[in-house]
């Protein structure tokens, strides 16, 4: 890992045109506080990317440098190529940010917020009304286009505020904290709009600490901590490189359970051969806590202050 | 064509609500309120007879234009400070700064948006006022000009103080804090300027009692009522074939060189502007005036606030060309306020704000 390598400039590995977001070593200090601390991060294009992490891991740091709001201490990223601080301008014509925060205006409807942004990114006025009707169609609000901002309920907010991310139809998206504070609808809504955004051909980065709003869309998972990659790629991927163990839970007839761990498919398989040679009445027989949170907590094990 | 965003946006967002017509109704009523009193205590003052003097109605309508657009400027510089110190601390507030910021604005042209939108309300409102001064111009003693030109320094100390009060705002991080300190800048450059000008009036009179240096006209460059009060320049005007037309006092005596005056000053509350800019004579005499206005301002009022005979001791070079100054360092400071907002609205940045 980079963090071993300490100081010492590494050469950045050529961005390669299948990477939708790279970072080479991207440091950011506050003080005495290193929020991102020499992060390697690839995400491949075209790929739904979760970024796992506890609050603090630097997750929104990470972001805010990708979006050109803040700059690194030390470290470079590409998005899609094009340099972030150098070519920021390029980048934001092919990055859509979704900040984890809500902001929006008194005294404006929805259409006319999103034509403020259209207009910020400079797209021609006699286009704004088709384009602004798809995307509150897409993001299915079209019955609050007269509604003003601020009476929205968070959901809604939460979809427009995504709305205005794609005003400009990026290729990359990054949606920071986009479930937090959505009800069980609103997520599984969520959910299908950013299948729908992967099905047209975007690159989608997600994070979130819950580790159920990732686990059901992502294609490629991230974990970061204090400000350090600690792994990163498909999940099950990353679930067998780490040789994780898995719990199972046993429920047998009479009311009796009983937890065993296992390492692999082949040994849950062998696990459960054995219990049904042995006579015993398998009623039940379950992975819990497995996936990601399984993932997560086995990564970060120990390292939790 | 391509509005800017921000101003567009701005536009639609303040005219909605309904804090924006309130204020306009309360401008206007205070400004007419304002009007009425004048009238009242300038013709009450008069000799109400029927036959008056045309002079006497030129120095009517030249005080009620003065005053007019005294108080015009007085609202505007205590009202475009509380409209525009939300700019940028209140999209801070809102938390609507960041998605503004990531998208191909310009920070300099979020600047000038927010400038805009102040300036655009500012306008709104002196077009609703202006029907005051043309009753005033009706009344006569006042030029076409010289109205255009009062109308014109109240809406350019209206720009100037709205790029100060964006910069207060982009430099705070809440709207409250941007408020104080936009109107204690505004405090600063009027009755600061003033009052340092005074003080140190007294303070080389007293070094030096016969002889006395003055201050440098420089301190007060940046004052806009001193600003306004020298764009209109003359303080009579007398009908037109009665006299040449404009006498110069202020500043009309650079341009038009005829610094004689010759009639008694009219009762104006730019007087202590006019005076600023004579010699002074002693004894000091305090002028009898319903409306002090500004006057009293300075600690002890002493040096700009006597009464003189002008005509015997003529302009004081130190404000030869005083409104160019004047509005070249306003501009300055403009620009650099804008400057200012800009380079703190800059991504990326070190910290988020």
């Amino acid at each position: 890992m980079s963090d071993t390598l300490g100081d010492i400039e590494v050469i950045a590995e050529p961005v390669q045109p299948t990477d939708a977001i790279r970072t080479s070593g991207l440091t950011k200090q506050y003080g005495n506080l290193v929020a991102v601390d020499h992060l390697d991060l690839v995400v491949p294009r075209g790929s739904v990317f979760g970024i796992i992490g506890p609050n603090g891991a630097g997750k929104t740091t990470t972001f805010a440098i990708l979006a050109s709001l803040l700059r690194p201490t030390s470290g470079r990223a590409w998005i899609c190529g094009l340099e972030v601080e150098s070519q920021r301008y390029k980048v934001r014509e092919v990055l859509g940010f979704m900040p984890d925060i809500l902001g929006v205006y008194d005294n404006l409807q929805v259409d006319e917020y999103l034509h403020f942004f259209a207009s910020s990114y400079r797209i021609p006025r006699k286009e704004r009304p088709a384009l602004i009707d798809g995307l509150l169609e897409l993001v299915d609000l079209g019955g609050k286009r007269h509604a003003m901002v601020d009476s929205l309920s968070r959901g809604m907010k939460q979809r427009l505020s995504l709305a205005r991310a794609l005003v400009h139809d990026p290729e990359v998206l990054i949606l920071d904290e986009p479930a937090s504070g959505l009800d069980p609808r609103a997520r599984v809504e969520l959910r299908e709009l950013v299948a729908e955004l992967h099905a047209m051909g975007k690159t989608i980065v997600v994070s979130s600490h819950i580790l159920a709003d990732l686990e059901e869309m992502c294609s490629d998972i991230a974990i970061m901590e204090a400000g350090k990659l600690l792994a990163s790629g498909p999940p099950q991927g990353i679930l067998d490189q780490l040789g994780s163990t898995r719990t199972i839970q046993v429920r047998f007839a009479g009311g009796l359970t009983e937890t065993f761990t296992t390492a692999s498919d082949a040994e849950q398989h062998q696990l459960l051969r054995r219990l049904i040679e042995d006579g015993r009445e398998v009623v039940d027989f379950h992975q819990t806590g497995g996936g990601l949170e399984q993932l997560f907590l086995t990564v970060t094990e120990g390292r939790v202050q | 064509m391509n509005v800017n965003p921000v101003l567009e946006r701005e536009i639609r967002e303040r005219m909605r609500g309904t804090r924006s017509a309130v204020v306009l109704t309360v401008y206007l009523v205070l400004l007419v309120a304002i009007f009425f009193l004048v009238y009242a205590a300038l013709t009450g003052s008069s000799s109400g007879s029927s036959s008056v003097a045309p002079t006497e109605v030129a120095r009517l309508g030249r005080s009620i234009f003065e005053y007019v657009l005294f108080f015009m400027l007085l609202l505007v510089v205590f009202l475009v400070p509380g409209f525009t110190s939300a700019a940028v601390a209140g999209e801070r507030e809102r938390q609507t700064l960041i998605p503004m910021q990531i998208t191909l604005l310009r920070p300099h042209a979020i600047a000038t948006g927010k400038i805009a939108a102040s300036v655009a309300y500012l306008l709104l409102l002196m077009v609703a006022t202006a029907p005051l001064l043309a009753v005033a111009y009706l009344i006569g003693g006042v030029g076409l000009d010289e109205a255009m030109r009062g109308l014109a320094a109240v809406l350019f100390t209206g720009i100037v103080l709205a790029a100060v009060t964006v910069a207060c705002s982009a430099l705070a991080r809440r709207v409250q804090t941007a408020t104080v300190l936009a109107y204690g800048i505004t405090v600063l450059l009027i009755f600061g300027t003033a009052t340092a000008y005074a003080a140190l009036g007294a303070a080389l009179e007293a070094r030096n009692p016969f002889t006395p240096s003055r201050p440098p006209a420089a301190i007060l460059w940046l004052n806009p009522f001193m600003l306004t009060g020298s764009v209109i320049g003359g303080e009579t005007e007398v009908p037109q074939g009665m006299n040449n037309g404009f006498d110069g006092g202020g500043f009309a005596f650079d341009n038009f060189g005829n610094p004689i005056q010759v009639e008694p000053p009219v009762n104006s509350p730019f007087r202590v502007v006019h005076e600023a800019k004579q010699p002074k004579v002693a004894p000091p005499q305090m002028v009898g005036n319903a409306f002090e206005g500004p006057v009293a301002f300075g600690p002890n009022g002493q040096p700009i606030d006597q009464n003189q005979d002008v005509g015997r001791f003529g302009p004081d070079s130190r404000f030869d060309h005083f409104t160019a100054w004047s509005i070249l360092s306003l501009v300055g400071l403009a620009l650099l306020c804008i400057w200012f907002t800009s380079r703190s609205l800059r991504t990326p940045a070190e910290r988020e704000r």
